[in-house]
């Protein structure tokens, strides 16, 4: 089987299970949704949040909803043993990592759009100027944090306290990434903020980051 | 301890002597923060140390994941212990610093910032080795966090400069930016304060060391029961 082969078969596989029951979907969208409405009410209601704040509760909400349904696969394949058969499979591991990857940044895509309207209806931000700045940072953003959780999550996947200790490695790691994509949203609500080149440069550099060190590391730890 | 730790324990105790002197009475005091100067000896010399202690737990990752061996991982992990420890003065004595300069006890500029974020990876780095189990899980495991942290912490660095910046620079591509009495002072304070460094690792990781064989004897032993029991 050639690793390209054994990339879409994990790829479907994920997208089918989730399709099937979307525990990581319904878990991550209605955590955020309430994570939306309950930051409202911290922030008094407020109707007019400067763009720097109302994209950083944006992305607040999508960063925690995401370490919420990171490891719905894990137990699912602890439960029936498929996390043994992939690791049988005759590839390279990083294999396993890039599929994983690639499904879990597109569940956080789907819940981060749930996330992004409830946003939109509730704390009432302007529209974007510029949609397409937007959507980078979207799909950008649920890249970036898909990476970081996937490795995180086999991390913490032996641990006795991987639903604390899924956030407290995430974040630290996820800090450029954090900011980048809040600095990217905020700029496009409000183009006047400056020039968003440089947040663009550290989004991408920090995707190709993830591109590039977990393949050097991946083997080890899911042999651990 | 043997006989080369209490040498080494000696000069470091003789050489942290030497640097309270240095740093609380022979330094002169700076012309606008007066003698809140004396603290930055501490701070910036713990910071350095701490990154040091940081860069050697990379580096003994690195080796156990390339070469193998329980004593890449006691050393990994013991260094970040220190480090962290390190961090914290950093983080204490620069809060210190700040309240009469800056009027306040934290601020958002990039060094804090990323300073904070250091303490809160190999925070994470201790807790994710203290609730893994198994040996080799725990080693290899927690190896490769060690090794993603460290080279996350130059891209957090850039990121958080980018976004913004108020600290005082001591010393850039130019050199020190100040006289050299005090550059003097600083760099002796970071001399005893890595020999400690030094020092501490070395106790840290044997004790370490010891307690894993206590461990492995401990099995052997009850291997001879076991087997003893069989033979009755």
């Amino acid at each position: 089987m050639t690793g390209w082969r054994a990339f879409l078969h994990l790829l479907w596989r994920d997208v089918r299970i989730e399709a099937r029951r979307p525990q990581f979907f319904a878990a991550s969208a209605s955590f955020g949704v309430l994570l939306v409405f309950v930051t409202g009410i911290a922030l008094d209601a407020a109707e007019h949040l400067p763009a720097e704040w109302v994209s950083g509760v944006l992305w607040l909400d999508i960063f925690y909803a995401a370490t919420v349904g990171v490891h719905r696969h894990d137990f699912k394949d602890q439960e029936w043993g498929g996390g043994e058969g992939v690791l049988l499979a005759p590839v390279d591991r990083s294999m396993i990592f890039y599929a994983r990857w690639v499904s879990v940044s597109l569940f956080i895509a789907a819940s981060g759009l749930v996330m992004a309207a409830a946003w939109f209806l509730l704390l009432n931000p302007p529209p974007p100027a510029q949609p397409g700045l937007f959507a980078f940072a979207l799909g950008a953003g649920a890249l970036g944090l898909g990476g970081v959780a996937t490795f995180v999550a086999a991390l913490t996947a032996h641990t006795r306290l991987r639903d604390v200790l899924t956030p407290l490695l995430l974040f630290p790691l996820a800090i450029p990434l954090f900011i980048g994509v809040v600095r990217l949203t905020a700029y496009a609500l409000e183009p006047t903020l400056g020039h968003p080149r440089v947040w663009v440069a550290d989004v991408l550099g920090y995707i190709a980051a993830m591109l590039v060190v977990p393949w050097l590391v991946y083997e080890w730890v899911m042999e651990g | 301890m043997n006989r080369w730790s209490w040498w080494l324990a000696g000069v470091a105790g003789a050489l942290g002597f030497a640097f309270l002197y240095l740093a609380l009475i022979w330094s002169p005091p700076e012309q606008q923060m007066g003698d809140l100067v004396r603290i930055m000896y501490f701070h910036v010399a713990s910071a350095w140390t701490a990154l040091c202690a940081f860069f050697v737990t990379f580096v003994a990752a690195l080796g156990l994941l390339l070469r193998g061996g329980e004593r890449w991982d006691v050393v990994s992990a013991c260094s970040a212990e220190i480090g962290l420890v390190y961090t914290t003065i950093t983080l204490v004595t620069g809060s210190l610093w700040a309240r009469p300069i800056w009027n306040t006890w934290w601020t958002w500029d990039p060094r804090l910032t990323t300073t904070l974020i250091l303490w809160f990876l190999y925070a994470g780095y201790l807790l994710l080795r203290a609730t893994l189990t198994g040996f080799e899980r725990r080693a290899k495991i927690s190896a490769a966090y060690a090794i993603i942290a460290f080279i996350d912490v130059p891209i957090i660095h850039m990121s958080v400069t980018w976004w913004r910046s108020i600290h005082p620079s001591v010393v850039d591509d130019s050199g020190f930016h100040m006289p050299p009495s005090m550059a003097g002072t600083l760099m002796f304070g970071f001399l005893s304060f890595f020999l400690l460094y030094l020092l501490l690792l070395w106790l840290r990781a044997r004790g370490a060391w010891q307690k894993l064989e206590i461990l492995r004897l401990g099995q052997a032993v009850r291997g001879l029961r076991l087997r003893e029991e069989r033979g009755r």
